[in-house]
């Protein structure tokens, strides 16, 4: 419920403003965290929120403001000092050494415990000390395994327990959980509300406003480079909070579904398909025109595996596939695009975009050939190729500065439209889409979610590969449960809410 | 680039299990090691009376131990995650600004003002690199144009030798022995237990690495990754330098190209390294493996009477038949890692079931 | 989005000014092309802006150019290719060795399809199977060299060739040398390619981010394969003429063209596009390192004289792009 008053302020930060040459990225922004304190950080990308971070960790000087800790104002802020004070950040990147294993990791940056005559480090009491602090934070990882023999979820409890492992104080984390599947965020956030019982302080930094509702007790909403409001969590509704964010009144996230619209023929039909890396096992399903089919399950259930073995990226070891009536055999993502189906990657930067490319390349990148002048010389005809791609803009609304500005200055949301653009460029027979709104701010989900229904309604099959219930719900006309890399439930239109697929999830 | 040197296939993020991964490492690793077993047994059945003597091992270690020192300042500076491409020059500097300054020097002074030089030489490099952030692959490429430019304008700007005025004793470094064993390999030996204690055993040296393996998270953690990468380049300059220091004692001359094959043969040598026993890391282990497996070639096929370029062609096939194994290994690996994953899901769940 | 600046919060001047120069820091290297023009013409004004010269300066570059274009290919894949120079002398021998056997026109393209076999090789072994590019080509180009001194024993070849390949080599075709028809015959095929066909959108894109290339149908092992490919044939190429230009297969000619051309390619990665490499910026870069020679050579500076100036021009010329990047990188991304 609400905050205790006699916690002590553990934080405060007074009127903070940075600026940077042309844009003002923060301006008089408060903030205060108490002792054992979940306070999330909110906003859409632009806020000011990496920012006001970076300010804090010293990595910004900030222009004006003032910072106390425990009361204490601070002057120069330098990471280093920042370190000293306790505070400690995790970033999304996690910044594990990939050769080292957790021991090491967990110590990177801090002193070894060395041999008394030589210097030399002792290994033994390295161990002996790592284990005991993760013993203390109830992980269960052997300090001498590789740390790149981990799974991300485990990768996210070495990157706390280093955060810890000297006495850190205010814990900030950055999208902890963007890459979490839900049993995995739970076993976080356990860890979370452990930590804070215990005095550390935790900003938490996340677009999953479900997450914030369950896990923190006030929020900052962050707008145009100023604080909107920090309230108690328990006080707000979802749709509050989106419209806190984006400004003006509460606003519905998702799009309105015609319960009765009909469906059209059967686009795809999968029988006991079996994935080469056994992920996925003996799966049957159908996907139709003006369908949005929905796809979700925990860590490893296989649900993101389909979307790569249906775009040929994995590889099949046994079963049938039926598109357009016709065999389908995946072997490669060109066979896939030749057959017309596209997959929207679950990892945008590395998986969906050429960032160092412009707009209108990234748009034909699937499709080069067909904006050839002439098939002997293969030279790219740029007007028709530039045409295209405005068009694709207009259609989906995309922010640039033009068909030629380079991909990796656009916004999370409009490079995600970007890789829409480039499997609209050709109506596709089957959109896959793969965790589409990951790390997206609020009203470009929207706008995607519009699009999805939309691009439905005209007639496209699409599947919808994801792990946010909310959005599943919101969005799908249907949707499958997977478990174990098969299907174990089905959930029709009608009995569609996040409670109950997360339930199915679990396997009620 | 330099944290992965041997194989690229090693980016799939999937769960693995450890057990597994201990014994298939563990196998991969000796593959070269083992070719190295298979050139000695080769040689030796091709000589026996000469090649797999005692003499003829301390023969090897001899012919080596420069290439060795060279390669194992080379290894650290590959360890922090940079190229330096001006390690031959530095060698061949040293070697001509030691046959230059000895004669009119007293020696200890001599050598300590060459490794000085060598040393600041590393060192511009590394700030350069550092401070303006840029590319250490075209920094010491350049930096190796204009040391070059000085090394022959040194040797009266037309390539001649320098030969007069060296002391016996300075001499006798690079040609005697203690207990039969030339003092050079006790050089070389030195240096690669300093450098393996550094890199393995210290906090410098395990930070060394972790600048190499993720600079983010090093800089992140509050490493001082500059510093660490000045070091890195301090001592694959200095130890460059020594490697010119000695190649004097040893030949007894010095001319401006003396250093240069030193460039592609430490290369190679910590480049094999990296596919040996700790596969995918530069370390000292490995790269002591791959100067042995280069003098052994060298010192049989000498042995055999078999001209110089062939025994490039058979380095520079055994540089790829080495990585590719381990590469292959790797790869294999992988594929056996994700047959073990489709127990995974299943077990995960009984353990949640059961707490 | 984030606010514009008001007047009362924009940047402090200065600050502007080093941000617009920072700007700049793409032309750099023409700036310093045409200052280095400037210097030479006026140090030997009768000499050095001249025809002839200018045309002796192209003929200099030609081979070197020609190298460089492909070696830029492999560059922007990111891969490595240390073996140019060692495919180029090989050819220069191989090709000195078939001429007095058969006709030009036979052994030219027997040589060449060697450079597309080594190409081939240095592909598969890096982009296949997956060892660095770096390891593969140090591998290939040591085997090279051995295969070279192997097959001249130290010497060079020059009997037998025909004067109708020297003429290739030192021939004019109105006043303009035939190597510099060749090298921007080379420069205009690559540009067009990299920059405007199909081959080149792919190149740049597995060159700037893999795996979303092969998320989008592209089939990238072919790519490097492609990219090695020319990376082999131009070296070839090189190697052909240098010997119609020595008239002799010399087991050393390609010395020194490595740096060179690594030089070339890493100075053209300074200008047009940043810290990428393309066509254009070698070109450039070729044209300043041909430039620098030559005025040295003009004003008689020894040659060892001229390594160190190369050398300092080239940490130079990275230092202060690399100082222009961090004075304009202030600018708040996303």
């Amino acid at each position: 419920m609400a905050l205790d008053e006699a916690r002590a302020l553990r934080l405060e930060m007074r009127g903070i403003t940075k600026t940077f040459p042309g844009t003002v990225a923060c301006e008089g922004v408060d903030f205060d965290l108490h002792k054992g304190e979940i306070h999330a950080l909110v906003g859409q990308n632009g806020a000011g929120k990496s920012t006001l971070i970076k300010v804090l960790a010293g990595i910004h000087a900030r222009d004006d403001g003032e910072i106390l800790i425990d009361g204490k104002p601070v002057e120069h802020l330098t990471p280093r000092l920042a370190h000293d004070l306790g505070m400690r950040f995790i970033h999304q990147e996690l910044n594990l050494v990939p050769q080292f294993n957790v021991a090491e990791n967990i110590v990177l940056g801090n002193p070894y415990p060395k041999r008394p005559v030589v210097g030399t480090i002792s290994w033994r009491r390295l161990n002996r000390q790592v284990r005991s602090i993760l013993d203390h934070l109830g992980i269960s990882i052997d300090p001498r395994r590789a740390v790149q023999s981990l799974t991300i979820a485990e990768q996210w409890t070495v990157a706390i327990a280093r955060a810890l492992y000297t006495r850190g104080q205010i814990l900030v984390m950055d999208e902890p959980t963007s890459s979490l599947a839900r049993d995995d965020v739970q076993e976080l956030f356990d860890l979370v509300r452990s930590l804070a019982e215990r005095g550390t302080s935790v900003i938490y930094i996340s677009h999953r406003l479900e997450e914030i509702f369950e896990l923190t007790e006030r929020v900052t909403v962050l707008k145009d480079g100023r604080k909107v409001t920090t309230a108690d969590v328990a006080d707000l509704s979802l749709s509050e909070l989106v419209g806190l964010m984006v400004g003006g009144k509460p606003q519905e996230l998702y799009p309105t579904i015609d319960q009765e619209r009909a469906l059209g023929d059967v686009a795809i039909e999968i029988e006991e398909l079996t994935s080469a890396d056994g992920r996925i096992v003996d799966l049957s399903l159908e996907v139709r025109d003006r369908e949005v089919l929905g796809v979700t399950g925990l860590l490893g259930a296989g649900h993101n595996e389909l979307a790569d073995l249906l775009f040929g990226v994995q590889a099949v070891a046994s079963g049938r596939i039926t598109l357009d009536g016709k065999p389908y055999r995946p072997t490669t993502a060109r066979t896939a695009i030749r057959r017309g189906v596209g997959l929207v990657p679950a990892e945008r930067r590395s998986q969906g975009v050429v960032g160092e490319m412009r707009l209108w390349e990234n748009i034909i990148l699937a499709h080069i050939n067909r904006f050839l002048i002439d098939p002997i010389s293969r030279i790219v005809h740029g007007r028709r190729a530039r045409n295209a791609a405005l068009g694709q803009m207009r259609a989906l609304q995309i922010v640039a500065t033009g068909p030629d500005q380079e991909v990796q200055y656009l916004s999370g949301g409009n490079q995600q439209k970007a890789v829409l653009a480039k499997w609209l460029l050709r109506k596709p027979r089957l959109l896959i889409l793969s965790e589409p709104t990951r790390g997206i701010d609020v009203s470009a989900k929207a706008e995607i979610y519009a699009l999805v229904r939309k691009l439905a309604d005209e007639g496209s099959a699409i599947l919808f590969a994801s792990t946010e219930v909310e959005e599943l719900a919101g969005v799908c006309d249907r949707v499958l449960v997977m478990r174990g890399g098969k299907i174990a439930a089905e959930l029709p239109r009608a009995s569609l809410s996040a409670q109950r697929i997360m339930e199915a999830c679990y396997g009620e | 680039m330099a944290s992965e040197p041997v194989a690229r296939k090693t980016r799939n993020g999937r769960a693995r299990s450890g057990g597994l991964e201990r014994v298939g490492l563990t196998v991969g690793r000796l593959g070269t090691v083992l070719g190295l077993l298979l050139l000695v047994a080769v040689f030796a059945a091709l000589k026996p009376s000469v090649f797999p003597t005692v003499r003829n091992l301390l023969n090897i270690l001899n012919q080596i131990s420069l290439l060795g020192i060279c390669a194992a300042g080379l290894t650290l500076c590959l360890a922090v995650g940079e190229f330096d491409l001006s390690i031959g020059a530095v060698a061949t500097l040293g070697a001509v600004l030691t046959a230059g300054w000895m004669p009119t020097m007293h020696p200890v002074l001599a050598v300590l003002a060459v490794l000085g030089v060598c040393l600041v030489i590393g060192l511009a490099n590394g700030l350069i690199i550092t401070t303006l952030r840029v590319s250490s692959f075209m920094t010491t490429l350049g930096m190796m144009t204009v040391l070059m430019g000085f090394s022959y304008w040194y040797t009266s700007g037309s390539g001649s030798i320098l030969y007069s005025g060296i002391p016996k004793p300075f001499l006798q470094i690079g040609r005697g022995t203690f207990l039969h064993i030339p003092y050079l390999i006790f050089v070389m030996a030195a240096v690669l237990v300093l450098l393996h204690v550094l890199l393995n055993h210290t906090a410098t040296g395990r930070r060394m690495y972790a600048v190499g393996g993720s600079p983010e998270a090093s800089r992140f953690a509050g490493i001082p990754v500059r510093r660490l990468k000045l070091l890195g380049f301090a001592l694959s300059g200095t130890l460059a330098g020594l490697t010119g220091v000695l190649l004097v004692a040893r030949l007894g001359l010095a001319e401006p190209t003396i250093g240069d094959r030193f460039l592609f043969d430490a290369f190679t040598v910590v480049f094999l390294g990296a596919a040996s026993i700790r596969v995918g890391q530069f370390h000292i282990l490995g790269t002591l493996i791959g100067a042995l497996i280069m003098g052994t070639i060298f010192n049989g096929f000498t042995l055999l009477d078999v001209p110089y370029h062939l025994q490039l062609v058979v380095q520079g096939a055994i540089l790829i038949v080495a990585v590719t194994s381990a590469g292959l290994w790797q790869g294999l690996l992988q594929s056996v890692r994700v047959q073990s994953v489709r127990q995974r899901p299943k077990e995960a769940r009984s353990d949640r079931d059961a707490a | 989005m984030p606010r514009r600046a008001t007047e009362e919060n924009a940047a402090p001047r200065w600050k502007q000014w080093l941000s617009a120069i920072g700007g700049l820091r793409k032309y750099g290297i023409i700036v310093s092309l045409v200052l280095l023009f400037a210097i030479f013409s006026l140090l030997r004004p009768g000499i050095f802006p001249t025809v002839s010269n200018l045309m002796s300066i192209l003929k200099q570059i030609s081979l070197l150019g020609i190298l460089s274009a492909g070696l830029t290919i492999c560059l922007v894949l990111g891969d490595f290719d240390l073996s140019v120079a060692a495919v180029a002398t090989w050819s220069g021998v191989m090709v000195a060795a078939l001429l007095p056997q058969m006709s030009m026109w036979a052994a030219i393209p027997l040589v060449v399809s060697m450079g597309i076999g080594i190409g081939l090789v240095n592909g598969f072994f890096s982009a296949v199977i997956g060892i660095s590019p770096f390891i593969v080509t140090l591998a290939t180009q040591t085997m090279l060299r051995g295969l070279t001194l192997w097959y001249t024993g130290g010497y060079s070849l020059y009997s037998g060739i025909p004067s109708a390949f020297i003429r290739i080599g030192r021939g004019t075709f109105l006043g303009i040398p035939y190597l510099v028809y060749v090298m921007l015959f080379v420069y205009i095929v690559i540009f067009i390619s990299a920059n405007h066909t199909a081959f080149g959108k792919r190149l740049y894109a597995v060159g700037g981010n893999p795996i979303a290339s092969r998320y989008s149908g592209i089939r990238v092992i072919r790519v490097h394969l492609i990219g090695f490919v020319i990376s082999g044939v131009l070296a070839a190429l090189t190697g052909v003429l240098l010997a119609a230009r020595l008239s002799s297969g010399q087991p050393r000619a390609g010395e020194g063209l490595l740096l060179s051309a690594f030089a070339a390619c890493f100075l053209g990665a300074t200008t047009f596009r940043l810290g990428r490499f393309n066509i254009l910026g070698t070109f450039v870069g070729v044209l300043f390192i041909g430039t620098l020679n030559n005025g040295m050579v003009l004003l008689g500076v020894p040659f060892y004289l001229q390594y160190v100036i190369q050398g300092a021009i080239l940490i130079l010329a990275i230092a202060a792009s690399g100082l222009a990047r961090s004075l304009a990188g202030a600018r708040a991304r996303r």
